[in-house]
């Protein structure tokens, strides 16, 4: 499993770590850390420190994990992207959907 | 054992060797004067010799230093027997080379002692002889085997003199092989990775860490990533690589372009040092956590200080093999009483010098030397000067051509292979990522609109989204034909990358599409994300054979 995830802050805080490659191949992956999510939770963090490159497809899937938790009040960051990566997400103008650490 | 008995008198001889005979030494020499004497030590290489003083031709004194000098190696007791009585006889039996001496005539239980005492002797100085041959043989293969490991160690961790330019540094290892660390690296991001690392001890044991270290920072910093990250990926090199009691305390740090900017992580090493005029404005960092290479993973805190560094302001680093030097009294220098230095430094000098700054520090412990290795880097905030790519100055161009049937397109990690391959071209490293995201949305767009012909309308709503890979997934286990095609041409003096993606589909209505595509509000859909994104990230995108052909511009600057 590349993509791994961890609660923090006395469960409050989901932390998704993607893992270097961000693309379709993670689909099933991603979907599956917020697929049975702790009730405590708040705020799920992205973090994307270790990814090398995100496509399309992984912006689907953030914003598709949105759609899916809309009615519980969660708020999303996406923190630690490289320049390469942040670039694409400021492209997409992700930052009206997230807060882009 | 073998004896030589030399006098004139026959008589004396054949005594001396029915005695010896029967004390059970059976091999006897006999010589009748000097010349025959010094003739049967070469031949017969005794382990001891009975000398007379008093023959015709060479007598005994003339006899024993000829010998001595013939002797080599172990000790070579030469007794002397002798008439001869007064002190000062017995004296130079002594100076001319002779080990003890017997006077006429003696009693037969003290030569045999004194033989036994001396052969004795010979023993212990001949097994002395051995030891010593096999040490010196020892110290060669070590010295040998140090050599060649040095000769690894100086090509494997070597810093670009474009880098270590940078730096004012001061490296002295307290023997050969050094257990301290600095290596610098160029960012692709225009700036300066480096780590200064003190591993536990000093020598060959605690320099062979060094190795896996240096490679592993190497290859991130060639990747731009994170301080965070090469903190974990040195953790991790470090506990699987080393023995648990060994470990590497450090200083991990990102120079910004402009020089003035400095994210450091702090592991157990002495206080680094910001330099300011004033001696009030002198900032320290001291260590924020365990050193490298002890904390699993999860345990492992990558947290960073972030430090603002004005104009020809000054960061200094080093290693406590500098800061627990004692002077006479046993009292080390300690975090305090390097601060001090530096102080007096800038007060006299306006800036810090790593050589003066080792000098003073050595005043202190004036009369003991370093024990431990020292290290000293100093950094002056500059903007950094270092050309960005690290390939030859000239790339080779290149183009790679993949051409992928049914069988290629079912292999889950297709895509990972093409990318693989795409990432080897030179002249990219600016850009790999972009180059990464741009293949990768041309192959999912071939593989998913051209050859499975899905519609990406499905993916309007969020189980819909996931109708859509699913669909995708059954679509291609059951495709049986199918083709894509993908060129990659890279062209480093000219600095761009063109890339073209065929698929055997029909194309589409691309001009409407990509109009639409343009300004299509992209922030709340879940499709239609990619066209726009090819278009912000590349210089030109263009659609050939009626829309089953794309073919992407990218220029490879940043």
């Amino acid at each position: 499993m590349e993509i791994t995830s961890s609660y923090q802050n006395q469960g409050k805080v989901l932390v998704v770590d993607v893992g270097p490659k961000f693309d379709f191949s993670k689909v099933e992956e991603f979907r599956s850390v917020y697929s049975e999510l702790g009730a405590d939770v708040s705020h799920i963090t992205v973090d994307l420190s270790r990814t090398e490159y995100m496509d399309s497809s992984a912006l689907g899937m953030l914003l598709n994990m949105q759609k899916t938790l809309a009615k519980r009040e969660l708020t999303y960051s996406i923190e630690n992207a490289r320049p390469q990566v942040a670039k694409i997400l400021k492209i997409s103008r992700f930052d009206k959907k997230f807060e882009i650490k | 054992m073998k004896i030589l008995i030399v006098d004139d008198e026959a008589i004396n001889r054949t005594l001396l060797a029915n005695m010896l005979y029967n004390a059970g030494y059976e091999q006897c020499v006999e010589a009748m004067d000097g010349v025959e004497a010094v003739k049967k030590f070469k031949n017969e290489k005794p382990d001891l010799v009975l000398l007379d003083v008093v023959m015709p031709g060479l007598s005994g004194f003339d006899v024993a230093p000829i010998i001595r000098k013939l002797a080599k190696g172990s000790y070579l007791p030469i007794l002397f027997i002798t008439a001869l009585e007064d002190k000062e006889s017995l004296v130079r039996c002594l100076e001319v080379g002779g080990n003890d001496f017997v006077i006429k005539p003696f009693d037969r239980h003290i030569l045999i002692a004194k033989i036994r005492a001396h052969l004795k002797i010979r023993a212990l100085s001949e097994r002395i002889e051995q030891q010593n041959k096999a040490l010196r043989l020892f110290n060669q293969r070590v010295a040998r085997e140090h050599a060649i490991v040095e000769h690894i160690f100086s090509h494997a961790i070597v810093n670009r003199p474009e880098v270590v330019a940078h730096f004012d540094c001061f490296l002295k290892p307290a023997e050969t092989f050094n257990g301290d660390l600095f290596l610098c690296e160029s960012s692709p991001r225009g700036g300066i990775y480096f780590v200064v690392g003190d591993f536990t001890g000093h020598g060959l044991a605690s320099a062979i860490g060094a190795l896996p270290v240096t490679r592993a920072f190497q290859e991130l910093s060639q990747q731009g990533v994170s301080i965070s990250e090469i903190i974990t990926e040195l953790n991790r090199v470090l506990i699987k690589f080393l023995p648990s009691d060994m470990f590497m305390a450090a200083v991990v740090g990102e120079i910004n372009a402009g020089g003035s900017r400095v994210n450091l992580w702090q592991g157990g090493m002495p206080a680094v040092i910001v330099s300011a005029k004033t001696d009030s404005g002198l900032r320290s960092i001291p260590s924020r956590h365990m050193a490298l290479g002890i904390l699993d993973e999860h345990e492992l805190n990558t947290d960073c200080d972030t430090i603002q560094l004005g104009f020809n302001e000054q960061l200094v680093i080093c290693s406590d093999g500098l800061i627990e030097s004692t002077n006479q009294k046993g009292e080390m220098l300690l975090e305090e009483g390097l601060v001090d230095i530096v102080k007096k430094q800038i007060r006299t000098h306006g800036k810090i010098e790593s050589n003066a700054l080792f000098l003073s520090a050595k005043k202190h412990c004036a009369a003991s030397s370093f024990h431990d290795d020292v290290t000293l880097v100093v950094f002056t905030s500059q903007p950094i000067k270092i050309s960005m790519s690290q390939t030859p100055d000239i790339g080779l161009p290149s183009v790679h051509e993949i051409a992928l049937d049914v069988e290629h397109l079912k292999q889950p990690d297709i895509l990972q292979r093409v990318l693989q391959l795409a990432g080897q071209c030179e002249g990219i490293q600016a850009v790999r990522s972009i180059i990464y995201t741009v293949l990768s949305e041309l192959f999912n767009n071939a593989l998913e609109h051209g050859v499975l012909k899905l519609d990406s309308k499905i993916k309007v709503d969020s189980s819909g989204f996931h109708q859509y890979y699913e669909s995708r997934e059954a679509s291609l286990k059951a495709l049986s034909y199918g083709q894509i095609n993908i060129r990659i041409e890279s062209l480093p003096l000219k600095a761009k990358v063109l890339i073209t993606v065929e698929d055997s589909g029909e194309g589409f209505e691309w001009s409407k599409a990509s109009t639409l595509g343009r300004h299509h509000s992209i922030h709340d859909e879940n499709f239609g994300r990619g066209l726009p994104l090819l278009h912000a990230l590349c210089e030109r995108v263009w659609f050939e054979n009626g829309g089953s052909k794309v073919v992407c511009l990218l220029d490879t600057k940043t």
